[in-house]
């Protein structure tokens, strides 16, 4: 497998990851410090149906992000119910995160393999699957961040008692972004199992949640496309650093704090990468059609 | 406005893609190699992040040896083009050796050599096998060389002692030299490779008939042992046996069993990690007593030159000089010896150059070839113990034959 | 008995590290409202200060510790100069400097691998290394060292607080910066105070690491500890802080204890998050509506 094609691929499996986290943090405004666990049990889920009961490929993903969105009632529905800060719910998704990884290399069923993690799992992800899947994620997020469901999150992170006046649910709201989240985060997580085709519970260590939390605010809040782009920026950086040598995790961090220095807003706040296409096919649009408007008049 | 949104990702997609081309080594090197061009030789390391001492050393000394190389003329008439890449990562996932792999293939290496990690070396181990490159990593576990159906990777050659011969053989030094003493294990629980050295330690001393008392564990970046300690002192052991991936955690284990006051009835037993210059000036005092097996004796003459060399050129990196760096050095003698027995950088003349060797004189010791399972034959172990805050060899040691 | 007092010993030694750590999160938390994450290469660079200065200009134990919390109040300022500052003005989210700070997480101790090599080496002080023996119990030196500083340097800044006006002016800006800039306080002098404050509570916690285990680049890691307990603690409360500092520390080590010291993260973390589920604003959290 190509070297370019590969980073493709890693970039396309963490804009899936992300897709998910951009409702939970961009818009209801929640952050986790502790989505890689989600990833762990898509991955798991995913891995053990494909290898040892030869479901599809793209079943097997589904039902691995299905199982992760149903886990992460485990950590919402106590964390949520209550009114704790969005800072309290970090340490609580930190913890969780820690859980799922001890739980997972402790455990000795021959399907898990412990800390030994689990080997020989099918080659299904190529190039094709990762582009598609990456583009699916996106195109449902932007639907959902532009539904109902996406402006009641912000109202939620603007004003959350104000919001609760009006009648809206916060609990419920939350609860589904969280679902939202980690069901993508279960999907990237099973892409990753068959990409590398071998796993260890130490992969989905708290760097990989802060990664995802990064690429998140790096690309803006309130964007969708802002973050995957984000996303796929920090995917390509280390490698396009790697002229650097030793120091290139050093600059790597340099390079973060300059970008959130220069723009403090994220690269796309409340911005999508498509918008000035569409406002500029509106401008002609609406220009031709004056002007033939006005040809006939 | 779907198809705008579409075809704006593919234009963003088709532009990161571009510039990263532009900054990798593109082109495939394989199809137009002519003797006249450099041999292509990748090292994997991990080279930044908490254990950055495990890559860096390595990487000195296989840079200065291919420097070498390259004025005394290169080895078969043509240079080495020796890269250099850091697979640590930001979390310690094989994303990073996968990539750095992948980008080796592309710009045509010729072997690759590293990691000594088994998680990341085994993901390496994963793509060589696929695309017929010859790789050659250090140490570690099975996995490494044998896949989970217990095929052996054909394109994959060990550089160091397989983990479970150096468990084995300390476990049968513990059992037979230090008079089936009391031993309990600490050991870490999220890493392939403190996993499998616990499995086999316990496995092989309990079918010798050893007294196991009791094992406590830890998990990664863990600084604070004391706890553990003190609940496995109420079990009376002699020693307490630690695979640990890096010394950092002996040294914490040796200075808390001391601040407890069990230094003098609790000794450690460790592997190869102690033999670390660095974890005398962390622990000196407190490691008196402790036992442990490595690959080569650091003091004898055979070291001498590679000693100083060494702190000559990187003395001040504030990195001592290790066992597990020299026997990543290995990994460039193997390389020789493959590339001046094969005649050629042909990847399947010099595999099999490899698995047909008789005697390679390596680094740390002179080798007989390798068995079914790609593992060196021929590694001698030398048992160390500390004393008056000095490494004491105390002789080498061989397990006793079933 | 004796384990148990053992036990409680180590829990509070490792407890008080925790709990400096938590102290200067939660300065930095209750003026500004966020948690800066370049918190642990502050604590590294100033313990590598005195890690330095003791063979290099044969400073005793004491000022070298002193020296320690000047240079990394000095990093922790210059850190709020160069980054901090800056996004503020433009009136960025908190998640945003937060971020920041990982970036600086990640900046710094790649960088000092690279210029103080990847070794782990042991705090040049012999004497802080031995221990003293109560009866079966065994007490290092420096634990002592560490409680007695920790109980002075929070006295002194309780003092600082509560009784001048500089302390009451960051007690102000705490309940709200932007009034409290509108009522003739000063802010860049609150924020240059907080954040020399909160990066010497770093430096004398690094300089206790690394007497207890060793000085290393990476060294910085330890402060995710201080970041949760921080916000168990209640965010910005300085009492939390210590209370839940310590009590992280006594967690940890008595379910390694008595439990089991491989789900020793997972129970601690459980516990914790139980005790948020009922005091979902912290142990001493006070009721302030808090937006992303």
């Amino acid at each position: 497998m190509g070297y370019l094609e590969g980073i493709a691929i890693s970039a396309s499996i963490n804009i899936v990851c992300i897709c998910g986290l951009v409702i939970l943090t961009g818009y209801i405004g929640l952050f986790s410090m502790g989505h890689a666990s989600f990833m762990c049990i898509g991955a798991y889920a995913a891995a053990i149906l494909t290898k040892y009961y030869s479901f599809p490929f793209i079943i097997a993903l589904l039902i691995g992000g299905a199982i992760a969105a149903l886990s992460s009632l485990i950590i919402g529905v106590p964390t949520l119910r209550g009114k704790m800060s969005a800072d309290c719910f970090a340490i609580a998704t930190l913890g969780f995160g820690e859980a799922v990884r001890i739980i997972m290399s402790n455990i000795s069923h021959p399907y898990f393999g412990g800390a030994r993690g689990m080997s020989g799992i099918p080659a299904y992800m190529n190039l094709g699957w990762a582009l598609a899947l990456a583009f699916v994620s996106i195109v449902l997020t932007l639907n959902y961040a532009r539904s109902q469901h996406g402006k009641l999150a912000l109202a939620i992170r603007d004003h959350q008692d104000a919001s609760e006046l009006i009648g809206i649910n916060i609990f419920r709201e939350k609860i589904k972004c969280l679902m939202y989240s980690a069901f993508f985060c279960g999907i990237g997580g099973g892409m990753m199992a068959h990409y590398y085709t071998y796993m260890v519970p130490n992969v989905f260590n708290a760097t990989i949640s802060n990664n995802l939390l990064t690429s998140v605010v790096l690309g803006g809040v309130s964007s969708v496309t802002g973050p995957a782009m984000g996303t796929a920026i920090l995917t390509f950086l280390p490698e396009v650093l790697r002229f650097l040598s030793n120091w290139r995790l050093a600059i790597y961090g340099l390079v973060m704090v300059l970008i959130m220095r220069m723009r403090p807003e994220g690269l796309l706040a409340h911005k999508e990468i498509h918008q000035p296409i569409v406002q500029l096919v509106r401008f002609i649009r609406s220009r031709t059609v004056r002007s033939t408007d006005s040809g006939r008049g | 406005m779907k198809k705008f949104l579409a075809i704006v990702l593919v234009v963003l997609m088709a532009c990161s893609f571009a510039a990263c081309g532009n900054n990798s080594d593109s082109g495939n090197g394989d199809s137009a190699k002519t003797d006249g061009d450099p041999i292509v030789i990748g090292f994997l390391g991990w080279s930044s992040g908490p254990d950055s001492l495990y890559g860096l050393v390595p990487q000195y000394l296989l840079t200065d040896y291919f420097k070498q190389v390259n004025m005394d003329g290169g080895w078969l008439g043509r240079q080495i083009d020796f890269r250099t890449y850091d697979v640590s990562g930001l979390g310690g996932d094989f994303s990073e050796a996968v990539n750095a792999t992948n980008k080796l293939i592309q710009a045509g290496v010729d072997i690759i050599i590293g990691p000594s990690n088994s998680t990341q070396s085994t993901a390496v181990a994963e793509i060589c096998n696929r695309e017929g490159i010859l790789h050659i990593p250090s140490g570690s576990s099975a996995i490494v060389t044998v896949d989970e159906n217990g095929k052996t990777r054909p394109w994959t050659f060990r550089a160091g002692p397989e983990n479970s011969d150096y468990l084995i053989n300390i476990a049968n030094y513990a059992y037979h030299e230090l008079n089936n003493p009391k031993i309990a294990v600490l050991y870490e629980t999220t890493q392939i490779d403190c996993v499998n050295m616990r499995d086999t330690f316990v496995n092989t001393l309990e079918d010798l008939g050893g007294t196991f008392v009791g094992e406590a564990t830890y998990q990664i970046d863990d600084q604070e042992f004391r706890a553990q300690l003190r609940s496995l002192a109420e079990k009376n052991p002699d020693y307490i046996f630690m695979p640990a991936m890096g010394y950092k955690e002996i040294g914490y284990v040796a200075n808390q069993l001391k601040e407890l006051g069990y230094a003098d009835k609790i000794k450690l037993l460790t592997i190869s990690t102690a033999d670390n210059k660095d974890l005398l000036a962390l622990a000196g005092p407190a490691l008196e007593g402790c036992v442990f097996n490595t690959t080569a004796d650091m003091s004898s003459p055979r070291f001498t030159e590679i000693t100083k060399q060494y702190y000559d050129n990187h003395g001040a990196s504030g990195m001592a000089l290790h066992v597990d760096g020299l026997v990543s050095f290995n990994e460039a003698k193997l390389v020789e010896y493959a590339i001046n027995t094969a005649g050629s950088t042909d990847p399947e003349a010099m595999r099999k150059a490899l698995e047909e060797a008789k005697e390679i004189d390596l680094i740390t010791c002179p080798v007989r070839g390798y068995d079914e399972q790609h593992n060196l034959l021929g590694f001698q172990y030398n048992v160390v113990t500390v004393k008056n805050g000095q490494f004491v060899s105390l002789g080498e040691y061989a397990a006793p034959a079933k | 008995m004796d384990m148990f007092l053992q036990q409680l010993v180590t829990g509070i030694s490792i407890g008080s590290v925790y709990a400096l750590l938590a102290v200067g999160y939660a300065l930095v938390f209750s003026v500004f409202n966020f948690s800066n994450f370049g918190f642990g290469p502050v604590m590294m660079l100033g313990t590598f200060s005195a890690f330095y200065a003791i063979p290099l200009l044969h400073l005793p134990l004491l000022p070298s510790i002193l020296l320690a919390m000047v240079v990394a109040g000095l990093i922790s300022f210059l850190m709020e100069l160069t980054v901090y500052r800056p996004m503020r003005k433009k009136k960025t989210l908190k998640l945003y400097l937060m971020i920041a700070g990982l970036g600086i997480n990640t900046f710094i101790p790649n960088a000092a691998i690279q210029i103080f090599g990847g070794g782990v080496h042991p705090f040049p002080s012999d004497w802080a290394r031995a221990t003293i023996q109560l009866n079966t119990i065994a007490v290092p030196r420096s634990d002592i060292l560490a409680a007695v500083l920790s109980l002075v340097m929070l006295a002194a800044l309780w003092l600082f607080l509560y009784k001048t006006r500089t302390g009451l002016g960051i007690r102000a800006s705490s309940l709200d910066t932007d009034t409290a800039g509108l009522m003739g306080i000063n802010v860049n002098f609150v924020a240059m105070i907080v954040f020399l404050l909160s990066g010497a509570a770093a430096g004398l916690a690094g300089c206790f690491y690394g007497m207890k285990y060793s000085v290393f680049p990476n060294m910085g890691a330890i402060a995710s500890k201080g970041f949760v307990a921080s916000t168990i603690g209640g965010l910005g409360s300085l009492a939390g802080a210590v209370i839940s500092g310590l009590l992280l520390g006594f967690l940890e080590t008595m379910i390694a204890a008595y439990g089991s010291s491989t789900y020793r993260d997972l129970i601690a973390y459980a516990l914790l998050v139980i005790v948020l589920i009922f005091m979902p604003r912290g142990i001493l959290g006070k009721g302030m509506q808090d937006k992303l």
